[in-house]
């Protein structure tokens, strides 16, 4: 497969992973769908040759098929049992007692590694973005790197998406066996 | 006006018609440009819900969309987090940096005066990037020192928790597509903990594997890292724990997957299982 053809797997991968989240999905199950998603556009593409199937619109209904096949999936685990109570999420709505909860030295210690793993450039730019006391002073910080407000935001979310796969760590110790 | 910004905040509060939802949820994988206003517009959504920005009708709107969406909730989260750790006076740096500082600042000025006189424009931005880099680096130790103090700031006094005793061990095989019987383990009383050992069977032979429980819903329960080993004589299984009083007739999704040094895991198998509280 030729570099320029990984490269717009590459560039589909963040954008389907976030089309399934917008799905419905749990982040990791998003990221096997976007998976699925581009071995079935890999696939055809081996077989066909055709680069027409490398475009993001082949890419959008191969994963429509995904997404639908999933919802399936989920409705056939149900458990048909009407005594069954329904599963609890134990980190419903907004979530505040997470922040204050008794594990915040360990989340800030995560959040302090993580951190440290991203790119000088990026670490820098996350901590005056969020230095920024106002929104006017993130619009000056914008204006600074000579990009937009919005391009600035975006790149932001980029980074904030990157220390988060890097916090998939145990929230709750299990022991290591 | 209906810019791709006003779009992205609507489509992210919920409030498009099932039908033009679905064509926006497309737009993400079509339209690069949609999926960068997107970003943009949720981390600002996000940023105006911590700071008490939002409408009711918006903040409501958006705790709507938290309930369905985990990376939602956990960007909420974060933001939160992002803000403890960076937000306050910027200048903690020692003497030496206050100094340094403006030494640095004057320096750029200085390339930038040069090379503007000696007409390179280009290089003289270069040198302008690389004095900003001298002059982030000068702060970060003072930053590091300021989010060191944060931290032990937030930390609270720990008591060493002893790890509570395995009450039980359940046998899980890997979930088989269209099986309808999904294991239900009871767990006698509320405290302890509760051993999950997960038949990988022969074939794998990964020295380690990560082994991710999380709930129906998706949100993680916990994540170790275990070795492989041999139970009643013959089953490969590697094992987990979770605190027993988690038992409360909820349904929980298991993977397991070998770890290659210097490659992605290798997702091996899928587990569902059941933990209630014995009669």
């Amino acid at each position: 497969m030729s570099p320029s053809i990984l490269s717009e797997f590459e560039k589909l991968r963040p954008r389907l992973v976030r089309f399934f989240q917008m799905k419905g999905c749990p982040e990791d199950r998003a990221e096997d769908l976007a998976q699925e998603t581009l071995y079935r556009v890999w696939s055809k593409y081996n077989s066909s040759a055709e680069p027409s199937v490398v475009g993001s619109a082949f890419a959008d209904a191969v994963a429509h098929n995904v997404i639908h096949e999933w919802w399936r999936e989920q409705q056939r685990m149900r458990p048909l049992d009407p005594e069954q109570p329904e599963p609890r999420d134990p980190r419903p709505g907004v979530l505040s007692e997470l922040i204050e909860g008794p594990e915040l030295a360990e989340k800030l210690a995560l959040f302090r590694r993580c951190c440290d793993r991203l790119k000088p450039i990026h670490l820098r730019l996350f901590e005056r973005y969020h230095q920024a006391p106002t929104a006017q002073a993130r619009e000056v910080l914008a204006g600074e790197l000579d990009i937009s407000i919005e391009d600035l935001r975006a790149r932001i979310s980029y980074i904030t998406r990157k220390i988060r796969r890097c916090l998939k760590v145990p929230l709750v110790p299990g022991r290591v066996t | 006006m209906n810019t791709p910004e006003n779009r992205a905040r609507v489509h992210l509060l919920g409030r498009l018609p099932e039908d033009e939802r679905d064509a926006a949820d497309r737009m993400l994988i079509t339209d690069p440009a949609y999926f960068d206003a997107l970003s943009a517009e949720e981390q600002l959504l996000v940023e105006q819900y911590v700071s008490g920005e939002l409408s009711a009708r918006d903040r409501r709107d958006l705790e709507e969309q938290a309930k369905l969406r985990s990376d939602l909730r956990e960007l909420i989260v974060l933001e939160r987090i992002s803000r403890r750790m960076t937000v306050g006076p910027v200048r903690t740096d020692t003497g030496w940096s206050r100094m340094l500082l403006p030494l640095a600042a004057s320096i750029a000025l200085a390339a930038v005066g040069t090379s503007i006189y000696f007409g390179g424009e280009l290089i003289g931005q270069k040198r302008l990037l690389a004095d900003r880099e001298h002059a982030w680096q000068l702060r970060d130790a003072g930053q590091k020192a300021r989010i060191a103090q944060m931290e032990a700031q937030a930390r609270i006094p720990e008591v060493p928790r002893p790890m509570l005793a395995v009450g039980a061990s359940f046998f899980v095989e890997p979930y088989t597509l269209g099986s309808s019987d999904e294991p239900r383990f009871g767990v006698s009383n509320g405290s302890g903990r509760v051993e999950l050992q997960f038949s990988i069977g022969p074939e794998n032979r990964f020295a380690e594997y990560r082994i991710s429980i999380q709930t129906e819903s998706g949100s993680p329960v916990t994540e170790v890292l275990a070795k492989p080993q041999i139970v009643r004589g013959r089953y490969r299984v590697v094992a987990a724990t979770v605190p027993a009083d988690l038992a409360q007739g909820q349904h929980f999704e298991a993977t397991v997957a070998g770890i290659a040094p210097g490659k992605r895991d290798e997702r091996l198998a899928r587990y569902a299982f059941i933990l209630a509280p014995k009669p």
